[in-house]
């Protein structure tokens, strides 16, 4: 069996996180939106021949720079960084994340939009 | 600024001498730790700590730049993210201190202290008066979701966040087990070693395995069910004199 897309992974995350957002499971919601906009960010960036590490923080990275060379019109690092240190509160610590100022519900929909642009592909 | 002996029978707490927190790190985070620890002092917050594995000079590939600040948020958007800035007030520290959290008691044992206006000393203080020990059940619950997660990120096919999250959930796990049996976990890298001394063989291996690699869906597969049959059994330490367990 051949790997899965990334872009096609990144919306499954996202159709996992979607219910659990609805339900305000901050553990399952964090992981996977963090998980989906990852798999986004990885297919973008493969689009655009930009080589991508495991490591979480080097993904931030190359999200700043697919928007700072104008391949993307927004900058998905702040947005990944976020989700990394929620889904790290609720997972290890078992606390409720402290989302900034912003909501899961906003941060579902930037995810959104970022594999709704790793599925219809970079101009 | 208030100093720090080294004391606690379940292992060193702070170090407030040499090796100083800066020493600790490796040459190219340094700009970053000046950075984090000057806006830290601006920001007026009333500690500091360098934790994770930094702070255990057991840095792996995976790490990353752990602190523990005790104060108000400071920016970091245009830091490295490779910064990972846990953020606390005193009043919520001392909460988590109570509630048995153990990440809070881990960065008061062994983080290392880079400034501290009195706030570190009296938690150690509490820990050390109060015999505080971090509650094994909240773990135990946080590693069955965790296990729950890594399931399905396994049958997702997402070979990258599966060995995270199976990474993830098998670290819980032991922790889980290490406070039961009164062991205080250390850093991550240090952890298959005390599983191995308590006889948490299987568990030992798939930890060091996704932490030093990134083992392929069905090797993850048996991780998981082991660890799934050890989440049903006996703590090690309501065992009697068995130290070897299957999983």
């Amino acid at each position: 069996m051949s790997p899965k897309a990334k872009s096609q992974l990144a919306r499954e995350h996202l159709e996992r996180a979607l219910p659990a957002e609805v339900a305000d499971d901050y553990t399952e919601a964090a992981t996977w939106l963090f998980a989906s906009l990852e798999a986004a960010i990885s297919a973008l960036a493969e689009q655009r021949g930009v080589s991508i590490e495991p490591k979480h923080w080097q993904k931030a990275d190359v999200a700043k720079q697919l928007h700072a060379q104008g391949d993307v019109p927004t900058d998905f690092a702040p947005a990944l960084r976020m989700l990394n240190d929620a889904r790290k509160e609720a997972v290890y610590e078992g606390v409720e994340p402290d989302f900034g100022g912003e909501s899961l519900r906003d941060l579902a929909a930037q995810v959104q939009s970022g594999v709704d642009l790793a599925e219809a592909g970079l101009p | 600024m208030t100093s720090h002996p080294r004391k606690h029978r379940d292992g060193s707490l702070l170090t407030s001498g040499p090796p100083s927190a800066r020493d600790l790190i490796p040459h190219p985070l340094r700009k970053l730790h000046d950075a984090v620890t000057a806006r830290a002092r601006e920001s007026g917050a009333e500690a500091l700590l360098l934790t994770g594995s930094t702070a255990r000079g057991t840095r792996t590939a995976i790490s990353d730049l752990d602190y523990h600040l005790v104060g108000e948020p400071i920016a970091t958007d245009d830091l490295s993210a490779e910064l990972d800035l846990h953020v606390v007030s005193a009043t919520v520290l001392n909460t988590r201190l109570g509630e048995g959290d153990d990440f809070t008691q881990w960065s008061l044992r062994f983080g290392c202290v880079v400034f501290d206006e009195g706030i570190i000393k009296e938690s150690i203080r509490l820990i050390d008066e109060k015999d505080l020990w971090p509650d094994p059940a909240r773990k135990e619950q946080q590693a069955r979701k965790s296990l729950s997660i890594a399931r399905a990120m396994m049958a997702s096919g997402d070979h990258e966040a599966a060995v995270e999250q199976v990474r993830t959930a098998l670290t819980l796990i032991a922790r889980w087990r290490l406070l039961e049996s009164r062991s205080f976990p250390l850093s991550r890298a240090e952890l298959p070693a005390q599983l191995e001394a308590l006889g948490y063989m299987k568990l030992a291996t798939g930890l060091a395995a996704t932490i030093h690699g990134a083992p392929p869906l069905a090797k993850l597969a048996a991780y998981v069910e082991a660890a799934h049959e050890l989440l049903d059994a006996r703590p090690a330490s309501m065992q009697g004199t068995t130290r070897s367990h299957a999983a």
